[in-house]
């Protein structure tokens, strides 16, 4: 009993201490990417790799996403005879939540994974701590350019699912269900209101750096060769998706 | 150059989407000129800012500000500019269905001017639903009522409602025979109503041909009863008079009368008074002796003295 108390325990102070060490990595990545000089080029790549080659899967992600919503939301309101709000409906859910959460978690499972293997691997074969020798910040080196990157892309991204998915839904309704096109944008245009759609965006924006931080936690934490670099990645993964739904929960509480 | 060009392009197309969405969804105010208007309530049913404004069913705007203003609240709505308002307009607050969704309709005015932006206007309140709910409540009450009377009149009791089948089948019946009397006589009701029809033609063209004189008639009959009216008129005094006479006369019969009766005078005394009664009526005898004494002899009257003396003395 003891010992299980003790083991509860020595979880929770692990917790609070990675969440303290994560916090203080946050605050460092944001002194450091106010310092010049900026990294242009690291910048950049990281801007394609997480926007650019995030797109597609991003747009199937939505576009499928959209069209169930559609579907099951057309079969519901069709009980009630409100089958013209299918359109308002998915509109409505994407901008609000859907094209926000997915999109991050899609960007957490891609971005966040690649940016602790990658991050851990340096860090397992000593390059990180050659850096340091070279007297360039590894923060500033790997983090930053991430971080930025993540910010600005997340909410475009999050754009595209959310016009895609509507027009998933668009193809449901219309194509398949016989909504008259007039009437399915109009109800959609109806229910949307410009301050959800900012607030998603701002949501993705948090999202976004959440996520690039903890995947460059996991990443300068990861420790005893390439399993130690594998664990990495996965814990990074799950936590990046964890602190996005939580963090889902909370801003949605604040927004709206 | 290339990856910039495809971040570039990526964030272009997000921005453009971005802005169409968010402008499409602020509604029309961001590309449509409109004017606002203030309208008092008494009483707002729920209505929320930003629900839709109708003019004559179709949506021209939206309540943009609900507040407070005295004992009324003020609901500042905006209208797009093409819709014309005129200061007449009825404006009430409906509902979609009685729990639906709240919104203010515009009847279109005719007269008056038209309003401006900032302009006020008073709308009507708009229909308590739980006051109607409770007012059906009621009908439905005297209704149950109503209807469960009518059940014990017609259904308690076999004989009610074989009076009123009966009453039905008469009914039929009388409908029946009147049917059968019009089939019947159909020639001679188109008959009669033909020579209605001939006489009251013949009545007008009489009329039209006689006006003049029916007309001539009429003035002297107006004129007659003019003169009528006077003698009666004048007669009045005249009979007025004769009839205080009368009356004074009346009057002084039943004082007779009265005196009679009484016995005062000599004709009372006579009436009443037994005993001189029968002296008269002795009196009556002995004249009627004495003038059938006389007829047969008349002579007697020759002598007077002596046969004086001994008709007294019979």
């Amino acid at each position: 009993m003891g010992y299980l108390v003790e083991r509860i325990g020595k979880k929770i102070i692990a917790g609070l201490d990675e969440l303290g060490r994560i916090t203080s990595l946050l605050q460092q990545i944001i002194v450091q990417g106010l310092k010049k000089p900026f990294n242009t080029k690291h910048f950049v790549q990281q801007m394609v790799k997480i926007g650019v080659d995030t797109l597609p899967i991003v747009s199937l992600m939505s576009i499928f996403v959209g069209m169930v919503l559609g579907y099951l939301a057309y079969l519901q309101f069709k009980i009630v005879g409100l089958e013209m709000y299918t359109g308002s409906l998915v509109a409505a859910s994407l901008t609000m939540e859907l094209g926000p959460v997915l999109t991050a978690i899609i960007v957490s499972g891609r971005i966040g994974s690649s940016t602790a293997a990658e991050i851990g691997t340096m860090k397992v074969t000593e390059q990180i701590d050659a850096l340091r020798t070279m007297a360039t910040d590894p923060i500033k080196y790997l983090a930053v350019p991430r971080f930025y990157a993540a910010l600005i892309m997340l909410p475009i991204l999050t754009v595209f699912a959310d016009i895609i998915g509507m027009f998933g839904g668009y193809m449901i309704g219309v194509w398949k269900f016989g909504i008259r096109h007039q009437i399915y944008i109009q109800k959609s245009i109806d229910f949307l209101d410009p301050i959800d759609i900012i607030n998603g965006l701002v949501k993705t924006i948090i999202f976004g750096g959440l996520m690039i931080t903890i995947s460059c936690y996991k990443g300068f934490t990861a420790s005893g060769g390439a399993e130690g670099v594998g664990q990495a990645t996965t814990s990074a993964v799950v936590l990046s998706i964890m602190t996005v739904l939580v963090s889902d929960y909370l801003l949605t509480m604040i927004l709206y | 150059m290339q990856q910039e060009l495809k971040i570039g392009i990526v964030v272009a197309a997000a921005i453009i989407i971005a802005g169409i969405m968010i402008t499409l969804a602020g509604g029309r105010s961001f590309y449509r000129q409109g004017y606002q208007l203030r309208v008092h309530f008494d009483y707002v049913s729920g209505l929320e800012i930003g629900a839709p404004v109708r003019l004559a069913g179709m949506e021209i705007g939206e309540v943009r500000d609900l507040r407070l203003v005295g004992n009324q609240i003020e609901t500042t709505i905006w209208v797009e500019s093409s819709a014309k308002i005129h200061s007449d307009a009825r404006v009430t607050i409906n509902s979609l269905g009685i729990v639906g969704e709240k919104y203010i309709e515009i009847t279109l005015g005719k007269k008056g001017r038209l309003l401006k932006n900032n302009d006020s206007i008073t709308g009507e309140n708009p229909v308590n639903v739980e006051e109607v709910l409770m007012r059906g409540e009621r009908i439905v009450k005297m209704l149950d009522y109503q209807v469960k009377f009518l059940e014990k009149v017609l259904f308690n009791g076999q004989t009610a409602w074989e009076e009123v089948s009966g009453i039905i089948h008469n009914l039929s019946e009388i409908t029946k025979d009147t049917n059968d009397l019009i089939k019947n006589n159909k020639q001679d009701i188109s008959l009669s109503i033909r020579n209605f029809n001939k006489l009251s033609t013949t009545l007008e063209k009489t009329v039209d041909e006689n006006r003049k004189e029916l007309q001539n008639v009429t003035g002297e009959l107006k004129k007659a009863t003019k003169n009528l009216n006077t003698a009666i008129l004048n007669t009045d005094k005249g009979l007025n008079k004769c009839l205080t006479e009368f009356s004074t006369a009346a009057s002084n019969f039943s004082n007779i009368c009265k005196k009679i009766d009484e016995g005062n005078g000599s004709l009372g005394r006579i009436i009443k008074d037994k005993k001189i009664a029968d002296d008269l009526s002795e009196t009556t005898n002995n004249l009627k002796l004495l003038s059938e004494d006389l007829k047969q002899h008349p002579w007697k009257i020759m002598k007077p003295k002596e046969e004086k003396h001994q008709g007294k003395g019979k």
